[in-house]
């Protein structure tokens, strides 16, 4: 009984934590919002809510790391309508981190089969965009576009949460307006 | 006129039912003349059943007595007339059934053989249902018996020679205990008719009749496969050629049940205690023959297991009779109408789902050559219709509405619920238990009979030998999808047919049939629901059936999948395993053999066991206690003629000791 | 008229279903110091579900594409049996308690088979599991329900609620007793803490969310949406038996289907939270151990027979 009180009053003394929406840190040119990208959203009713399949294609886990932090209570991505789901097939978005290696290539091209249109990718982080310092490896495919239509970069290495957030909303809000 | 009528109707049923009882003698001739046909036989049994069934249904509507001519040798009341039907109708089934089925197997065992014992097996069960005195019944009792052997050892493996060895000691040890307990109740005479029985038992003292009632327990019990009696039934049922096991589970089953309702009914009183045990040896049935069923994986043993817990629902449901008859109470007389509903469409339920399910087993086997559900898989794309009836059954046989066997589980659950609630507190205290146990034993069912099902037809084929097989001609496939429609439809006529005799004739079709004012189900309003469900869930269908659908891989995180990734039967049970271990004799043996030349490469072989407690237990224990005790005899066995001589001499100066 | 009666109940219930998710993980969030999403979302997910392509595996056969329909048609028939604003207009034997357990048998049942139909070892684990827990639990039901139903008088749902509104809380102790059996089934019939995590996106964890992972489109928002009606229906259930107020007995009025409609939202809201308090306060049990939260709740059903029996 008293770890249930110590419970809640932890809960009552931390207070709601959460930050305000990000701002963007990025310029429109820089994240070119696309047709494919546009025609989704406006299919799922604007994107408020959309699920999220993260695929690690090969990344040093830096990626993973911040976008853990999406779902504590700082960053809370729950509140934007966006949560992250268990099976491709449940997924409007898959997030791809890491410059794609040759054993994960056939994961990804998998996993982005399965997932049904409309779909959204995200390529999280400058492995995933570019393929980072690992490009011309003979082990790894490259930038995640080398497999898979990519809609939406995120650049950072790794991108920090507010980053990965303020990217995604971006993309949201601009394919909103037309 | 109207009298001429009733004439020719009464003489119309006796001719058919006598038709259906001759039909299997008939069928015996046949496969004298004509050995290898197959088909004549078959339908000579298939016709007859269907005349004895049409017979057996018309003698339910006239009031004429049938079979009054040879009165005190056959005894037909309604109880042997709802036996009769079991019986022609099971018969006709599998007969069906065996035309197209027999033939696949002519290089296992001749059709000659499987048939003459079918004749004598079907010979045997009609007139144990008929037989009106003591010794017919028990040498029709032992043509049934002798005819289930042949028919259990039919192709002569190694396997099936011991698995007839177990059922051929058991169900003699089964017939002794019938003996005994016919010599303790009617001792006078041994030509004793039922009605010379009554009497006779009428006169016993308490401790013979309660003696000869533990005997035919055991007696019937054993037939039955009640708990511990039940050894035998896993290892013969399977044996058999499947259809014979599909009338072995269906209706010898039910007829080794009828044999102890006609004997309880002799008995000029059954205290509480006696009932109590009865449903102590029905519940324990019900429990290990569902626990087994959910962790078996072979398919027919697992039917057989299921039998056994069905079989023991029914005995639990005798039971509760029994004890319900001894309440002083007027709640008591509804709740023997619920449960005598229970046992009747429990049987007629049992022998189309059991019967169905085996003949499907047998169909699956005969393609795919395995028994194993670890090696099957993924038929119900290659057999869409056949997986249909193989749903329907398996939901038929896990007890879910809207099936009939729903209607008869839901009559004895309500009625020991109503039993629990307005009897007295000793009453209410077993009844609870009761309910209890049955409810665990119907859950445990339920992952029986959907493991079965999902393992053997969902997903993909687990071996080479399921992913091709031929399609299925409709004679095969016929028998168990009749089967399957008959499990869907007796919720809508049997339900109603016997609740309308069980309870007095009240008109139930349409409306609810109550057990008390407040406990009341209806067949026709469940069904309704379920059918505007269905037409709305087919316009939701409908609505949304023109969306996009794509066929892709199944999702394997990036590593392809093959079938043996997949869940087998032993997987699918595994939580059951681990959860009721102390039930189960749990045996895992691993061995290492180090490769030649490598010392650190190994061949390991990991063989897990299900075993028996009540083997392991009690069947181990007494089997090897008689082999000592036989070896001690063997002392005296010395082969010495002068000894033998004088045990004789011993032997016959203490008979006239005694005797004087 | 009595039909009409019905279809308020299956109306309001398949209405406010996705709220009550949207009200527990607004709940959770709150509880773990988020903000978290708006409690409208599930509609939203649903609906943009809805709009989706399908994608099904190929080694899935005919039973894999019924399974989704029957699931949802065996949640609606719940709502027919389990009245959750007017009672006593059914007719009893569709509310009979058995009836109740084995409509529940019968969505399960076909859940697990979908599950087995995928050829996935997810799908098969989640199959599995799910069948052994539903197998386990069924005397613990049919106990409860019989002990509801004998402290009624009455064998119906129907009944056993309308004499919770007559005599709230007669028989103080078995009625008790049973109503915490009753709390424990709920969450497990639901995949809930801690039986289950319902937000688990580790595969070996799963229960309920494995036998759906090869669901897409359309017909996962028919099994989420089915999944959804069955929590609230079980979830108001308990509130209507331990809070009997507002429920709308004959002679029916206007006014009076509004009063119980918005006390109906007003216990779904507030089953909601308590899901969501017990889900922050107790962790998920290992799979391993679940007969000992059965047992536990089998205890609680036969202490309440026993209490019902001999008072």
């Amino acid at each position: 009984m008293s770890s249930v009180l110590r419970v809640l009053r932890k809960v009552a003394s931390v207070g709601t934590p959460t930050e305000p929406a990000p701002e963007a840190v990025f310029v429109a040119k820089e994240l070119p919002v696309g047709e494919n990208l546009r025609k989704a959203i406006e299919q799922l009713y604007g994107g408020r809510a959309l699920r999220i399949r993260h695929v690690d294609a090969g990344s040093n886990n830096g990626e993973e790391y911040e976008m853990t932090a999406l779902n504590n209570a700082f960053y809370d991505i729950e509140r934007f309508g966006l949560s992250f789901v268990a099976s491709p097939r449940h997924a409007d978005v898959l997030t791809v981190s890491g410059p794609v290696t040759r054993n994960m290539e056939h994961a990804l091209r998998v996993c982005y089969e399965m997932t049904p249109a409309p779909k959204i990718v995200i390529a999280v982080g400058d492995g995933a965009c570019t393929g980072g310092i690992w490009k011309d490896s003979y082990a790894v495919v490259g930038a995640v576009e080398n497999v898979i239509p990519v809609d939406l970069k995120i650049p950072g290495d790794p991108p920090s949460p507010n980053e990965i957030l303020s990217g995604i909303l971006h993309a949201l809000t601009h394919a909103r307006v037309r | 006129m109207r009298e001429f009528v009733d004439i020719s109707m009464g003489l119309l049923t006796e001719l058919l039912v006598i038709t259906g009882c001759a039909a299997p003698c008939v069928a015996g001739f046949v496969v004298l003349l004509a050995p290898h046909r197959n088909t004549v036989m078959q339908s000579v049994l298939v016709l007859g059943s269907l005349a004895g069934f049409c017979g057996t249904i018309l003698s339910f509507f006239i009031e004429n007595p049938i079979f009054a001519l040879l009165a005190p040798y056959t005894m037909v009341d309604a109880v042997s007339l709802f036996f009769l039907l079991l019986v022609f109708a099971g018969t006709g089934i599998t007969s069906f059934f065996a035309i197209a089925y027999v033939p696949l197997y002519k290089y296992a065992f001749p059709a000659s053989r499987v048939n003459g014992a079918t004749a004598f097996f079907v010979t045997g069960m009609l007139g144990v249902v008929v037989a009106g005195s003591v010794p017919l019944f028990l040498f029709f009792w032992e043509v049934m018996s002798i005819a289930a052997y042949f028919l259990v050892v039919s192709d002569r493996s190694a396997e099936s020679i011991k698995a007839g060895l177990i059922y051929f000691v058991m169900t003699h040890l089964g017939l002794v205990s019938l003996l005994g307990g016919f010599a303790l109740i009617a001792p006078d005479s041994i030509f004793a008719t039922w009605q010379d029985v009554v009497i006779a038992a009428g006169g016993a003292s308490y401790w013979s009749l309660a003696f000869a009632f533990a005997l035919f327990c055991i007696g019937f019990g054993s037939k039955a496969g009640i708990v511990p009696f039940h050894a035998w039934l896993p290892y013969a049922h399977p044996q058999a050629p499947s259809h014979s096991s599909a009338l072995l589970s269906g209706v010898m089953l039910p007829v080794a049940v009828f044999g102890f309702i006609r004997i309880s009914s002799l008995f000029p009183f059954i205290p509480f205690e006696w009932a109590c045990m009865v449903i102590a040896a029905g519940l324990l049935s019900a429990f290990f023959g569902s626990l087994h069923a959910a962790v078996e994986k072979d398919m027919k043993r697992l039917l057989a297991y299921s039998s056994i817990e069905h079989m023991g629902l029914i005995f639990t449901g005798i039971g509760v009779l029994l004890v319900l008859k001894t309440a002083p109470h007027e709640i008591a007389g509804p709740l023997i109408e619920g449960v005598s509903l229970f046992i009747a469409l429990h049987l007629v339920n049992h022998m189309f789902f059991k019967a169905g399910l085996f003949m499907s087993a047998g169909i699956v086997a005969a393609k795919t050559h395995t028994r194993n559900l670890d090696e099957l898989g993924g038929l119900a794309k290659r057999w869409p219709l056949f997986s249909g009836g193989v749903l329907l059954l398996s939901l038929s046989a896990a007890a879910l509405p809207p099936l009939g066997t729903f209607f008869g589980e839901w009559a004895l659950m309500q009625s020991l619920a109503l039993g629990i609630a307005q009897l007295p507190l000793l009453f209410a205290g077993v009844l609870s238990i009761v309910l209890m146990v049955v409810a665990l034993a119907a859950g445990l069912a339920l992952l029986a009979s959907i493991k079965l099902f999902s393992v053997a037809f969902l997903g993909r084929a687990r071996t080479e030998k399921a992913a091709h097989v031929e399609s299925l001609p409709w004679s095969l496939m016929l028998a168990p999808l009749f089967c399957a429609v008959g499990g869907v439809l007796t919720a809508f006529i049997a339900v109603p047919f016997f609740a309308a005799h069980t309870m007095r004739g009240a008109n139930i079709v349409f409306s609810d049939i109550s057990l008390a004012p407040t406990a009341s189900v209806n067949v026709w309003a469940t069904a309704a629901t379920v059918l505007v469900l269905a037409g709305l869930i087919l316009l939701v269908r409908r609505l949304f059936g023109a969306e996009k659908v794509r066929i892709t891989a199944t999702w394997d995180c990036g590593a392809p999948l093959t079938p043996r990734m997949q869940y087998t039967a032993t997987g699918f049970a595994g939580p059951v395993r681990f959860f009721f271990r102390p039930f189960l004799f749990l045996k895992k043996t691993l061995t290492v053999t180090p490769l030649a030349g490598h010392s650190w490469i190994a061949s390991r072989v990991l063989i897990s066991e299900v075993g028996s407690v009540w083997e392991r237990w009690v069947y181990q224990p007494v089997a090897d206690s008689v082999l000592s005790v036989a070896s001690y005899a063997a002392r005296i066995q010395s082969g010495i003629v002068q000894v033998y001589i004088l045990i004789i001499f011993v032997t016959l100066v203490a008979t006239l000791t005694l005797a004087i | 008229m009595t039909l009409l009666f019905a279809c308020i109940n299956t109306i309001v219930i398949v209405a406010i279903a996705p709220l009550t998710i949207g009200i527990i993980r607004k709940g959770k969030a709150y509880l773990q110091n988020r903000r978290g999403a708006s409690i409208f979302l599930p509609y939203l997910q649903i609906a943009s579900l809805m709009r989706k392509e399908m994608t099904i595996t190929e080694h899935s056969s005919w039973v894999f594409r019924s399974v989704p329909f029957v699931v949802l048609a065996s949640a609606l028939f719940i709502t027919i049996a389990i009245p959750a604003v007017v009672i006593g207009v059914m007719p009893s034997a569709l509310t009979n308690i058995f009836v109740v357990v084995g409509a529940l048998a019968f969505g399960a049942v076909f859940l697990v088979m979908g599950g087995m139909d995928t050829a996935s070892t997810f799908g098969n684990m989640g199959s599995s599991r799910e069948m052994t827990l539903s197998a386990l639990v069924e005397p613990v039901i049919v106990i409860t329900l019989s002990t509801l139903a004998l402290l009624a008088g009455s064998w119906g749902v129907d009944g056993i609620l309308t004499n919770a509104v007559l005599n709230p809380w007669a028989d103080g102790g078995a009625f008790a007793l049973t109503l915490c059996a009753l709390l424990l089934i709920t969450l497990l019939e639901n995949a809930r803490y801690p039986v289950d995590n319902p937000a688990t996106h580790l595969e070996l964890t799963m229960v309920h969310e494995a036998m759906i992972l090869e669901y897409s489109g359309p017909y996962l928002a028919l099994l989420e949406y089915a999944a959804a009606i069955k929590l609230t229906v079980m979830a108001v259930f308990v509130a209507n038996l331990a809070l009997p107020y507002g429920l709308v007995v004959a002679p029916v009025s206007l006014v009076g289907i509004l009063v119980g409609i918005s006390l109906f939202c007003g216990k779904v809201g507030l089953a909601a939270l308590v899901i969501a308090l017990v889900e922050t306060l107790v962790v998920k049990m290992r799979f391993y151990r679940m007969q000992e939260y059965v047992l536990l709740s089998l205890a609680f059903a036969l202490a309440g027979l026993s209490v019902a029996l001999l008072t």
